[in-house]
């Protein structure tokens, strides 16, 4: 198996460095760290370690999420692997456009401070390459506002739990369009539904992780 | 309210949770804001006598009561502009239990801790056409809330042990719960809620729950079936990989059936002949549609998982303070006029 192919296999099992108990199988064993390491020793590019091993693990591993074959604490684990591997390779992409994929600006609405589905959204997202913005959890309609305001060209994706806070979904949108802003908006959360986001003009709706990422690629295409 | 409409029997209750077919449809609810019962009732309702009052006013035929423990101990507030709720938050990254010596500092609730109180006035003042339900739960989500669901997960593979002793300690506690609710005679009916899902799946791998959390749903369950009781279970969001998990621990009732995880036709099809269904009817239409929609809905529960038995119904999860009062009474009533046989 060559490098690229053994990063893409350590992220898909969430082997983050040779230190990790998981998966017990692999433990002693050489990580993604490590093999970031011996890929630019070797003379990979950062670009092909990005897209050919860190990014096509993640993508595998979102397959497998959406197919009920691993829960979040195993994707958990593979998005540790993937950043360790990001963090080592970040310095020497800076500036390079080949693999800017696009940005989100991500966010759980105000009053509602559930975030382990928005934190998958952005593990997925960084995991394909996009960057996030991440505002955190009980966030005020006017920084979702002042951000997209800052980022014109990103995807603007909102989260939320209960039907009492996804209406304030409704307010940032309204807001945004109010103050002239074009960023496309993609919703999700246990009781969102594609018929709400119609309802309230977001551009997209997202039942999980794995299909947050297609959706913010198709909605920055379109 | 609606005590003209029909006098409770909690009869009809027990036969349905048992999957049998009762003289009509009865109604369940894990749980009903009190701004919600104060806007029916016109006062708040507050004390166990005035429970009582409020749930026959709407011909339930049964009063939920829970001991009484702290257990919240990992929770955050977050002001709610939209509406001033003071609504607690399980966290996420908070973790107050994440190594051994965290563990052995942590003031874990003790059996001696549980207050009954409640429980025993309740046993004094049913009046015998209702019965009480015993209720509790939150074993596996009081671990990984203890623990913060991030931390939770990498410690499930990385101390596998302290992980397995965090489900003892609070599975200690909360079964030795059940054990005193089951001694109970006046207790009809045993209730465990814990959300193992998302709407999208099971939160962690069904080995794991099979390992650490069904063991303690069928201590809870063989509780139940020593006495001949019903036992309901009540989890959000997609059960499909775990049901037979959840037949074998004994579970004679399901809740909440919320409609994005779970069509309650596929429900009724494929596990309509083995255990009875209890809720159903969607909260975020209880909260945005008009009482003409929630008419047809509650028809259609009726009509799908009604019309042969083994279905209470109610809510997709609870009755709560957001969701427009008219909505709820129109479920009721449309339950109480068109659910009788």
């Amino acid at each position: 198996m060559d490098l690229l192919k053994q990063i893409e296999y350590l992220v898909v099992r969430g082997h983050i460095d040779a230190t990790s108990r998981y998966p017990k199988d692999l433990e002693g064993e050489p990580g993604v760290q490590e093999k970031v390491s011996d890929a630019l020793n070797s003379g990979f590019t950062p670009q092909d370690i990005l897209m050919k091993g860190l990014i096509c693990g993640m993508g595998i591993v979102g397959e497998k999420y959406e197919k009920n074959e691993i829960f979040v604490p195993e994707m958990l684990f593979s998005a540790k692997a993937m950043k360790r591997g990001l963090n080592q390779i970040r310095p020497m992409l800076v500036g390079d456009v080949s693999v800017h994929v696009g940005t989100v600006i991500l966010g759980t609405v105000q009053g509602d401070m559930h975030d382990i589905g928005k934190n998958l959204v952005g593990m997925m997202l960084e995991g394909a390459g996009f960057d996030v913005i991440d505002l955190g959890i009980n966030t005020p309609v006017s920084k979702f506002v002042d951000t997209a305001r800052q980022y014109p060209e990103a995807v603007l994706g909102m989260s939320a739990l209960l039907t009492v806070t996804m209406k304030n979904m409704k307010t940032v949108i309204d807001t945004l369009r109010s103050s002239g802003l074009k960023n496309r908006v993609m919703i999700g959360g246990a009781p969102v539904t594609q018929a709400f986001a119609d309802e309230i003009g977001a551009e997209g709706y997202s039942l999980n992780a794995n299909q947050a990422v297609s959706l913010a690629k198709q909605l920055l295409s379109a | 309210m609606f005590q003209k409409m029909r006098k409770p029997n909690f009869e009809r209750l027990d036969i349905t949770l048992r999957n049998g077919k009762a003289d009509a449809i009865p109604l369940i609810e894990l749980g009903i804001h009190p701004d919600i019962k104060k806007e029916i009732m016109g006062k708040p309702v507050i004390t166990v006598r005035e429970d009582i009052e409020f749930m026959r006013s709407l011909c339930y035929d049964f009063l939920k009561v829970q001991p009484r423990i702290d257990l919240e101990l990992n929770r955050k507030k977050a002001e709610d502009e939209s509406k001033a709720t003071d609504r607690s938050w399980s966290s996420e990254h908070d973790s107050l239990v994440y190594d051994w010596e965290s563990f052995e500092a942590y003031p874990f609730p003790k059996r001696e801790d549980i207050d009954y109180s409640r429980l025993e006035e309740a046993g004094k003042l049913i009046p015998d056409d209702m019965g009480i339900i015993g209720q509790y739960g939150d074993i596996y989500t009081t671990v990984w809330e203890t623990m913060g669901f991030e931390t939770f997960s990498m410690l499930m593979y990385e101390e596998p042990e302290l992980v397995a002793e965090m489900f003892r300690r609070i599975g200690d506690v909360i079964f030795s719960m059940f054990e005193s609710m089951a001694q109970m005679d006046f207790v009809k009916v045993l209730w465990y809620s814990d959300d193992i899902a998302y709407s999208s799946g099971l939160m962690v791998h069904p080995d794991f729950l099979r390992e650490h959390f069904f063991p303690w749903l069928k201590k809870i369950g063989d509780l139940a079936s020593k006495r001949d009781i019903p036992f309901i279970y009540h989890s959000d969001g997609v059960l499909y990989d775990v049901m037979d998990d959840i037949l074998a621990c004994g579970v004679t009732a399901l809740h909440p059936l919320e409609p994005i995880s779970m069509d309650i036709g596929e429900l009724k099809e494929r596990y309509g002949h083995r255990i009875a269904l209890c809720g159903g009817i969607d909260v975020d239409q209880l909260a945005r549609a008009n009482t003409d929609t929630i008419r047809e809905l509650t028809r259609k529960y009726i009509r799908i998982a009604g019309e042969n038995g083994g279905w209470a119904a109610g809510s997709s999860n609870s009755i709560t303070e957001y969701l427009k009062t008219e909505n709820y009474l129109t479920m009721i009533e449309t339950v109480l006029k068109e659910g009788g046989r």
